[in-house]
């Protein structure tokens, strides 16, 4: 991750290149106004033909792009430049906007549509999120190219971004990338991976069409989503009202003591991850404790104990047969 | 396929069953019986036929609610009833199935009871135990008796015949049957299901959904879990039922992905009614067209809220809105949506399939029908209820639950998880239905039933409860928020030992502010277990804030224990258990704890079979 960070911040710092395909003179002169104050390079396109003509000399990062012109319809030179330039960030500018144009517009691949009037502010968050995503993409073409990082605890291995692109090729066949579909798909590449690394968020943000920053909203807002990788055993302990009161808390401080973790946290080792549980629903046999996906009730801490050491002692000493 | 066709074919199956010229063996494999160990017991029991040469078939089935006794199996001999037996091991399944099968040696002593027509002799019949005499099983009808992934059982016990005759019938009619059945909605609030259908019904322009909550979130209850799980044809008949009622096409299972086997049990009987014509574009040869959707939960405990629950479905943050509109008028994007509890389908088909003056025959003049309840806590029979409204507590806690365990005495029971409240055993005369238990402070809630003893505390309990709202809250509303995290930062305080007299005075404040300001039933209920225990407890505030004590000994810094020189027979048993070595003394003489190395841990006081370990 780092070295894939050092390359990014390694390159020639070039402000990207945004296109206006914009018919009324006075709007453009002012998009082009906020744009150039922020550093960014404008160029101005006044019909739809001129916007191709401009994409046909020269890459822009970004077009931002008004739907109604004097010859052709902004979304058909939209449809053009995306697949001409599929990296390409578009944002949608329109006074007349209607659901179905902004559906059309995002299916196309917008990032954004703002129905105007926008203030600049408005404007300069659609761009740093297009911007952004374009840079995630070529970050991950530069992730690809970076030879084997070292691995510090706690952050992917290299094993599970690769297995992360075999589970996105699934992902998208499986999906179609509406937004209805981030959850299932979040839990997807958890249940494969165990985790939700970020480059896999900002996958799946590209893939929904959504900001990244959404993205991670969702999987941080829900408390089943792992953004770092776990140890080789998860513990989850039931803090349910009936494990509560037959002695959560024992158990609890008994996996503290004795092998250094607590709620939330991995052990050194990163053999064991501990988490809680609101409930299991399996009330009736409490305490409950969760090892891997096995669910263990009637607990207390020394049978808590002795099941984590022995799995522990499994790792030391493979069992030949199992093997 | 038409009905009559499938059902012909199901009740075929069913006499196939029931005549069975092999003994029948049946194991409850749920999520609690497997997590006591019914794997194991299903290995013994196939090893066990195959080494004795013995013929018989095995069968899984559902939670029938005693979950106390788990492992269980049921093995039935030919032309005699089943009988049950409880706390397996793999040892004692083989004697049982040895002697049974081969010497025709019941086994009484280790039976339960019996289950169907006729008698064992020594063995009393299902309905006479104890924890079964008191309960009419409607939601749970069929959980533990059938295999609850063969839908051809289902069909052979009546079900989908209320479907069938719900579209014999015009929508507005169902929706008057299940009106006059007097059902209320079963996840807390108590809202009338046959109202709440008619809204989404006026609301219906060219779309609507239907979604069963299943997202059963209240920590201390599974009867959702145990209902899907152990039959989950009866949820799916109700939601048809449903879906008919108020014109929708689609629905959606909104079931938590702590629950695995719930969702397992789901996707193959969602495959099983594809296959009878039950879902589709012409429901069992009808105009009525019909599909749904299992989505999974992420373990957020608001999504059990309806708005919440509606948001997450869309992708969103599970975040509550304001109503109105309500979900009828304006639900899943934004069309009208119907959102029923898990139990309130269960019984729907029950309704349409036994008519509802049957089920109006049962409860009291508000709250009609059955209800079902995890028992839990400290109590001798835990498990899976199912009561008539109006049941006094006492007759719950005594006689179904048994009472506590080792002699030690009731304290109060909990009622309704989180947003409930704590009801003090002197109040156990107080009726099980929605209004008394409001006027007690607590609520319905979806059943959850926590018992508590003397070694339970109640300001522990509280500060228990806001923990978990605490962190559960969605952070929308301020006063929920905040006011939460105040709350719990004050019981915190109590239970170290640094309350003062005017954290009581805050706690009660900050509850109104809380209740009064915030937008969901997650805030507005989150102060009930501090107002409770605050109403029925304050002695035991009292102790903490001004004696810094807590009698029953888990607020550690107001505690010790101590071993009563009396009462200790020096068995040593302590000493081995201690895992800091904080215990000393002779081989037959009194021990001693040492209080600069006791951790608290309890495990003392727990394993004395003197009870010499003392709580001061």
């Amino acid at each position: 991750m780092e070295q894939v960070q050092e390359a990014i911040h390694a390159e020639p710092r070039i402000w990207p290149q945004i296109l206006i395909m914009e018919d009324e003179l006075s709007v453009a002169k002012g998009l082009e106004l906020v744009l150039s104050e922020e550093g960014y390079t404008v160029d101005l396109a006044m019909t739809g033909r001129s916007a191709l003509d401009s994409f046909s000399q020269k890459a822009f990062d970004l077009l931002i792009a008004d739907l109604r012109l004097p010859d052709i319809d902004g979304m058909e030179v939209i449809k053009k430049v995306k697949s001409s330039r599929p990296d390409t960030g578009v944002i949608v500018v329109t006074g007349y906007s209607t659901v179905p144009s902004a559906v059309e517009a995002m299916k196309l691949g917008a990032t954004d549509y703002l129905p105007k009037p926008f203030t600049d502010d408005e404007l300069m968050s659609a761009v740093r999120v297009a911007l952004h995503e374009k840079k995630v993409l070529n970050a991950g073409a530069a992730a690809a190219a970076v030879a084997e990082p070292p691995v510090p605890a706690l952050e992917p291995l290299p094993e599970d971004l690769q297995r992360l692109q075999e589970i996105m090729t699934q992902v998208r066949q499986e999906f179609s990338g509406t937004r209805v579909e981030l959850i299932p798909i979040l839990q997807k590449v958890q249940n494969h991976l165990g985790f939700i690394p970020e480059p896999a968020l900002e996958e799946i943000a590209q893939f929904t069409r959504m900001p990244a920053a959404a993205v991670y909203g969702i999987a941080t807002f829900y408390e089943q989503f792992r953004l770092q990788p776990g140890g080789r055993h998860i513990v989850k302990v039931c803090r349910g009202t009936a494990c509560h009161v037959k002695g959560t808390e024992r158990i609890l401080s008994e996996i503290e003591t004795r092998f250094g973790v607590s709620p939330g946290q991995t052990s050194d080792d990163r053999m064991f991850t501990l988490e809680t549980v609101a409930c299991f629903g399996s009330c009736a046999i409490a305490p409950v404790v969760v090892v891997d996906d096995s669910v263990k009730g009637r607990m207390n801490p020394t049978k808590t104990r002795h099941v984590m050491e022995g799995m522990a002692q499994n790792h030391e000493n493979p069992d030949p047969d199992q093997q | 396929m038409n009905y009559s066709a499938i059902k012909a074919k199901a009740e075929k199956e069913w006499n196939w069953l029931e005549n069975l010229p092999q003994p029948l063996i049946q194991l409850g494999m749920g999520t609690c019986g497997r997590a006591s160990g019914a794997d194991e017991i299903l290995g013994s029991v196939k090893q066990t036929l195959k080494d004795a040469n013995l013929l018989a078939r095995t069968m899984e089935v559902g939670c029938i609610g005693m979950c106390y006794l788990e492992p269980l199996m049921a093995v039935r001999k030919p032309g005699r009833p089943f009988i049950l037996y409880g706390n397996l091991t793999p040892e004692k399944t083989e004697k049982i199935l040895k002697r049974y099968l081969t010497e025709d040696d019941p086994c009484v002593k280790w039976s339960v009871c019996t289950i169907g027509k006729d008698r064992v002799e020594g063995i009393a019949p299902f309905e006479k135990h104890p924890m079964l005499r008191s309960q009419v099983r409607i939601a749970l009808r069929n959980c533990g008796l059938i295999d609850p992934t063969n839908i051809h059982h289902y069909i052979a016990k009546g079900g989908y015949s209320g479907l069938q005759r719900a579209l014999g019938m015009s929508p507005a009619k169902v929706i008057e049957a299940v009106k006059a059945s007097g059902l209320r909605g079963r996840g807390g609030a108590g809202f009338s299901a046959g109202l709440k259908w008619e809204l989404a019904r006026n609301s219906f322009k060219d779309t609507s959904y239907i979604i069963c909550n299943a997202d059963e979130g209240d920590p201390g209850a599974f009867m959702d879990r145990a209902l899907l799980e152990g039959d989950p044809h009866a949820v799916l008949e109700g939601m048809l039922i449903g879906a008919y009622a108020i014109g929708a096409a689609e629905g959606f299972i909104y079931v938590r992905a702590e629950y695995p086997l719930a969702i397992e049990r789901l996707v193959k009987a969602l495959e099983d009614m594809q296959k009878c014509g039950l879902l589709g574009n012409s429901v069992l040869g009808s105009r009525f067209r019909f599909d749904i959707h299992i989505k999974e939960g992420a373990g957020a405990f608001v999504c059990g809220e309806e708005t919440a629950l509606m948001a997450s479905i869309e992708g969103r943050r599970g975040m509550p809105r304001s109503r109105p509109p309500f979900p009828a008028q304006s639900g899943l994007w934004g069309k009208p949506t119907n959102i029923n509890n898990v139990e309130t389908f269960s019984n729907v088909s029950a309704i349409l399939q036994n008519g509802a003056r049957w089920y109006a025959g049962f409860g009291t003049g508000k709250s009609k029908g059955t209800k079902t309840f995890s028992l839990t806590g400290k109590v001798k029979r835990t498990g899976l209820i199912e009561v008539p409204m109006g049941i006094r507590l006492k007759e719950i806690i005594y006689t179904i639950g048994g009472g506590a365990p080792k002699g030690k005495e009731i304290k109060g029971v909990q009622t309704g998880g989180p947003s409930g409240g704590c009801i003090p055993a002197d109040r156990f005369d107080l009726r099980v239905d929605y209004e008394s238990l409001a006027a007690a402070g607590s609520i319905m809630g979806s059943g959850g039933m926590v018992v508590m003893d003397q070694d339970t505390c109640m300001v522990d309990m509280a500060r228990y409860f806001l923990t978990f709202t605490q962190a559960e809250s969605c952070g929308k509303c301020l006063p929920c928020r905040l006011g939460t995290h105040q709350m719990l930062d004050v019981l915190t305080d109590i239970c170290a030992g640094d309350g003062t007299s005017a954290d009581m005075d805050l706690l009660a404040d900050l509850s109104e502010t809380v209740q009064k300001g915030s937008l969901c039933g997650l805030g507005r209920t989150a102060p009930n277990p501090v107002q409770t225990t605050l109403r029925y407890f304050k002695d035991e505030y009292e102790n903490h804030v001004f004696h810094h004590k807590c009698k029953a000994g888990v607020c550690k810094p107001l505690f010790h224990y101590e071993i009563d020189r009396e009462l200790c027979n020096g068995c040593g048993l302590c000493v081995r258990q201690c895992s800091t070595g904080a215990i000393s003394g002779e081989k037959k003489a009194p021990h001693r704890i040492d209080p600069s190395k006791c951790t608290k841990c309890g495990i003392c006081y727990q394993c004395c079979k003197q009870q010499a370990v003392a709580i001061l």
